[in-house]
């Protein structure tokens, strides 16, 4: 699953939770509280939907007008780049 | 404390067993149905190193091993405590080894809702003659709506232990075995505080075994099971269950995901702290998508429920293994 130059790291497993998306990394035997807006792009991403409607959605849901809502999904992104939950595709 | 699962095969069919498809595929890829005594010998000896004093002895039927009275022998003789879960149709060899023990030295659980046919209930009733107050009367709830009252009668007629090891009946991890839903949860708890009655009436303890959480019992349930003696724990432990060929698992419902070959250089509680340590991240959740911001879990009064049924909740991502 590929979204915006990333796509989701392996052993990865996800749940709605009433706090918000709550992610076990099983490789890594960790677990990530996502925060709400995390929450909204995680449901989005996953749900396949094309690039141009999660942005459009994206900026809609959390009230972040579209042309400064690339920056927010790219930040959150990173993040979760940081924390092993997604990679860089290559090339 | 923990599990030997002596016996691969049973002579029940419980709809809701833990171990049946664990087992099965055991049969399928082994010969081997009992647990040699070498290697019992060698995890008792294991055992003793770990400091751990209670052993249970499972299935399967774990009396159907045909060294049974000897496997009892030499627990005793490590000087350990012994329970035995058996659905009580018993043969006269094993009736006789467990007439000559008392209770303070093995405890008898028996399965009192095993699916066993109308001739095994006549060889249990007369194991429950025989044993009487030696055994522990087991009962797993499957459906929300159940009654203690049969089971109660059954406790006094043959004066058994006042005891009731209640157990809810569970999924195992990408299994279908019959199991409550969580939604069925709190009817079940209401079911219980009324069935309580029943038990302390003739003062009958009930125990609960894993799985229960609390926010199955309303506040006016709770507080009924208290005043009848109901001994509320929530909890999701592994009592590591160690089978023949030396595997072991965190627990029959997580044997699909969660085991271990036995290596030497590991001993039982370094096993079980690898395990609370795999699992550790599912714990988090609970078996409610409100589990993570209620109170009872926050304040350590209640687990979340059974982490079987609580990794069951999971969406896989992308490409996954395992689960």
């Amino acid at each position: 699953m590929e979204f915006f130059g990333y796509s989701f790291s392996k052993n990865l497993y996800w749940v709605n939770n009433k706090e918000g998306v709550v992610v076990v990394d099983d490789q890594h035997q960790r677990s990530y509280v996502l925060e709400s807006a995390e929450s909204v792009l995680w449901r989005l991403l996953i749900n396949q939907i094309d690039a141009e409607a999660i942005v459009r959605q994206f900026s809609i849901i959390i009230s972040v007008p579209e042309d400064q809502i690339m920056g927010k999904i790219l930040s959150i992104i990173e993040g979760w780049k940081k924390n092993g939950l997604v990679e860089r595709m290559n090339g | 404390m923990a599990n030997l699962i002596v016996s691969n095969i049973c002579n029940a069919n419980c709809d809701f067993c833990f171990a049946s498809s664990f087992l099965h595929k055991k049969m399928n890829l082994i010969t081997q149905r009992f647990m040699s005594f070498e290697e019992i010998q060698f995890y008792m000896n294991l055992l003793d190193q770990s400091g751990v004093h209670d052993v249970r002895l499972l299935g399967g039927e774990p009396t159907l091993h045909p060294n049974f009275p000897e496997i009892i022998t030499n627990i005793r003789s490590h000087q350990k405590h012994i329970t035995i879960f058996t659905n009580g149709v018993l043969s006269e060899k094993v009736l006789q080894t467990l007439e000559d023990i008392t209770p303070d030295v093995c405890s008898i659980i028996l399965n009192m809702n095993a699916k066993i046919l109308q001739d095994q209930i006549q060889i249990r009733e007369k194991t429950l003659i025989r044993l009487g107050n030696k055994v522990i009367s087991g009962y797993t709830i499957t459906n929300p709506i159940f009654a203690l009252d049969f089971l109660t009668q059954m406790i006094m007629d043959y004066s058994l232990q006042r005891v009731i090891r209640l157990g809810l009946a569970l999924p195992i991890l990408k299994k279908q075995n019959a199991a409550l839903h969580p939604k069925q949860f709190p009817a079940a708890g209401h079911c219980l505080a009324e069935q309580s009655a029943i038990t302390f009436q003739k003062g009958i303890r009930i125990e609960p075994d894993c799985g229960f959480v609390r926010c199955m019992f309303s506040e006016n349930d709770f507080s009924i099971l208290k005043e009848h003696n109901f001994h509320y724990v929530s909890c999701c432990s592994p009592v590591i269950d160690i089978c023949t060929d030396g595997q072991i698992l965190h627990c029959f419902a997580l044997s699909e995901k969660y085991y271990e070959k036995f290596d030497q250089s590991m001993g039982i509680l370094e096993i079980r702290k690898k395990f609370l340590e795999r699992t550790k991240p599912w714990r988090f959740s609970g078996i409610y998508p409100e589990c993570g911001t209620c109170s009872y879990k926050i304040r350590g009064e209640c687990s979340g429920g059974c982490l079987s049924m609580i990794m069951s909740r999971f969406n896989p991502v992308g490409v996954s293994e395992n689960l």
